[in-house]
């Protein structure tokens, strides 16, 4: 079977100044329409610059390709030289099917609309002739969940009801190609939750999807294939465990690995050791319970000035993003941390979860000042792993803190 | 697993909008089109293709002006006949002079300046194209030039409105229109064609560099007091006059109106002639349109 997006040797040159720009796009322009040949492509002229150099890789039908790259890695470039809004300086793109870009979903609509004559405007901007629209309306009105609101202009919306409106046209539109650039980073979690399972549904279908997300968990749980870049070069295209891996080492200085785990920052002085999860009931899934708690060791040596220091624990899993759990940064709460090691037990009731892969960030900041102290992010919670990552993640907490020795 | 039909790749010069065919984006595809007969089929077969999305867009436009007003599409009505009203005005207080125009001068210059209008409105609408629908042009791929024809098609159904209601307005002035009304569409085509043709250069041109676009409602502004619009008689100034004879928007507009409100058919083959000059110059703007926009999109953001 051949490959749904072929991307070889692509390439893509873009001027940094404004001024040089039009100069270069009047005389290009110019030159184009008089029938003149173009300056060569291979070379830069002035402030101009590779926002994509050599990029080759393909993507196989049913594919979910992770498109990872720190900021200004050129992966929304690519992602618009694959849709063809921009046109390339070199190298060749080919497309095979139908592509919907979620990089800005809902792009036509119109406030004063109503919700149904935007979805046919926006339906027809991808392809749908008014048949097929007929088909798969009531499906994009339920994904969407706005039934009631049909009629109503979508001024009247709310921002979240115009993204899920925006994001079920685009995939109801009998699409091969989905390019989905950080779609999570808008919508709540449930949305979120929602979007990425119909994004895996529509892959059991032969839907390619290439996933943009600064979120290294959506991507590890999601993508079959990471490709990285960085400062428009391609660096790794293969498994996305190790292409998350070389992506966290090409940013030093903002994570630094540590026996797997990725410390943001650190003071010395102040470590976490270890977080437990512990299940009181298991029966053989990762974590089921009614009652079950998280266990967090950290010491604390130089305590200085930062007498009072706030903590916040936030537990990460594929499927939602990382919400506190709990902190003592309210008035409910208060934790006075003390020189030593010291244990904290987080007691979780009501929890449902199931075949999850969890992680913790733990931080640490001085109340005072307000300076973060400590913060260690991903720490893998000792549990039980499962390949299914299917679950919920819902939660009550109560913390109780041991000060488990002196120092 | 749907079933991938492997097929022969083609060039993305008409976008296969809802086909499973191959499409390929590499530096000068989209720009490809040489021959200026390439370029005119490219439009009609893009046209036709997209037909649904080209009355769609020109719906949301339509709506989505009018729906937020009380008045509503009223306006289409309201806005010429109050020009209507002011230009009899200064005439009744003797600030223009017009010379014999035949009619009463506020018929005159209703169905005058809502044939100048079908020009002006064009031009400037279509101008326009690519800065009004940047928000979705940097969020999807689609054919622009149907974007054009939305832009057209809106600028030329309410200058069209406007002046089927103001030959209403004439004829209880008393001015009856000869029966090659009908022919109206016929008429008005150069009008539309010269009037897109400038859009498409205006249009790529100030999406790289907006002064253009400025300068281009400054001319048309102009234009229209170069050309006999609200007047008759050959200006005094004899570089006026020397332009008003050989600008060509001078004998599109001339030969319309003398038609339709008195049924007279002079300078018909000056007429012919410049119409196929302007459809010489549409399919020129066309393929320069189809060679430059993409560069032109790039800068645009």
């Amino acid at each position: 079977m051949s490959a749904i997006i072929e991307v070889d040797g692509v390439g893509k040159k873009l001027c940094r100044s404004l001024k040089r720009g039009i100069f270069y796009g009047l005389s290009d322009s110019l030159r184009m329409g008089l029938g003149f040949s173009l300056p060569s492509s291979t070379k830069l002229r002035k402030e101009e610059f590779w926002a994509l150099k050599d990029i080759s890789f393909s993507v196989n039908p049913g594919e979910t390709i992770g498109l990872v790259g720190s900021n200004g890695s050129g992966k929304t470039t690519l992602l618009r030289l694959i849709n063809g809004i921009y046109p390339l300086t070199e190298g060749k793109i080919t497309i095979r099917g139908q592509v919907a870009p979620l990089i800005g979903v809902g792009a036509a609509f119109h406030p004063h609309l109503s919700g149904r004559e935007n979805i046919a405007i926006n339906a027809a901007l991808l392809g749908m002739s008014r048949q097929e629209l007929r088909k798969v309306l009531d499906a994009i009105v339920e994904f969407a969940e706005i039934r009631h609101s049909l009629g109503a202009p979508l001024a009247s919306y709310s921002s979240g009801m115009k993204i899920r409106l925006g994001f079920a046209i685009a995939v109801h539109c009998n699409i091969d190609i989905i390019l989905a650039d950080e779609i999570l980073a808008v919508g709540d979690a449930a949305f979120q939750a929602k979007c990425l399972k119909k994004i895996s549904d529509l892959r059991k279908q032969g839907v390619s999807t290439l996933l943009v997300s600064h979120d290294t968990e959506v991507i590890l749980a999601h993508s079959s294939r990471v490709v990285l870049l960085d400062k428009g070069s391609f660096q790794f295209s293969g498994d996305p465990s190790e292409g998350i891996a070389k992506y966290r080492a090409l940013r030093p200085g903002e994570a630094l690995v540590k026996d797997g785990r990725e410390i943001v920052t650190g003071i010395s002085g102040i470590s976490v050791s270890e977080v437990i999860m512990d299940p009181k009931k298991s029966d053989g899934l990762a974590f089921v319970s009614e009652e079950g708690s998280l266990r967090i060791k950290l010491c604390l040596l130089n305590q200085g000035e930062e007498r009072a220091v706030v903590f916040r624990v936030s537990v990460r899993a594929p499927l939602v993003c990382a919400e506190p759990i709990f902190t003592n940064d309210s008035d409910l709460c208060s934790y006075p941390l003390q020189r030593g090691s010291s244990e904290l037990e987080c007691k979780l009731t009501g929890l449902n979860i199931k075949n999850i892969e969890l992680s913790v960030d733990v931080q640490i900041r001085c109340k005072k000042t307000d300076e973060m102290l400590y913060w260690i992010s991903r720490l893998p919670v000792q549990t039980q792993r499962s390949k299914s990552l299917t679950g919920f993640l819902n939660y009550e907490t109560k913390v109780e803190l041991k000060q488990t020795e002196r120092v | 697993m749907k079933v991938k039909k492997e097929v022969k790749p083609s060039s993305p010069l008409i976008l296969p909008t809802r086909s499973k065919e191959a499409v390929i984006h590499a530096p000068g595809m989209r720009s490809g089109s040489e021959s200026f007969t390439k370029a005119l089929q490219r439009f009609s077969t893009s046209l036709w293709r997209n037909k649904n999305l080209t009355y769609q867009l020109y719906k949301r436009d339509l709506l989505g002006n009018y729906r937020k007003s009380v008045l509503g599409l009223l306006w289409i009505l309201l806005a010429p006949l109050i020009g209507a009203i002011s230009w009899s005005f200064m005439n009744s207080a003797g600030i223009l002079s017009p010379g014999d125009v035949g009619i009463p001068y506020p018929a005159y210059v209703l169905i005058s300046g809502a044939i100048w209008a079908i020009f002006a409105g064009t031009a400037a609408t279509t101008g326009e194209t690519l800065e009004t629908n940047k928000g979705f042009i940097s969020q999807v791929y689609f054919p622009h030039e149907i974007l054009f024809v939305k832009q057209a098609g809106s600028a030329l159904s309410s200058a069209t409105i406007t002046f089927f209601l103001n030959m209403l307005v004439a004829l209880v002035l008393g001015v009856v229109p000869s029966w090659y009304i009908v022919f109206y569409p016929l008429l008005v085509l150069p009008l539309v064609l010269l009037g897109s043709g400038i859009g498409f250069f205006v249009s790529v041109l100030s999406a790289i560099a907006t002064d253009i676009r400025r300068v281009a409602t400054l001319v048309i502004g102009m234009l229209m007091f170069a050309t006999p619009v609200v007047y008759v008689k050959t200006p005094d100034n004899p570089w006026l006059s020397w332009f008003v004879e050989h600008n060509p928007l001078t004998i599109l507009i001339r030969f319309p109106r003398e038609v339709i409100l008195f049924g007279t058919f002079d300078h018909s083959s000056q007429f012919a002639l410049t119409s196929l000059g302007v459809l010489v110059f549409f399919i020129v703007s066309l393929r320069f349109f189809f060679t430059t926009e993409p560069s032109a999109i790039e800068r645009m953001f």
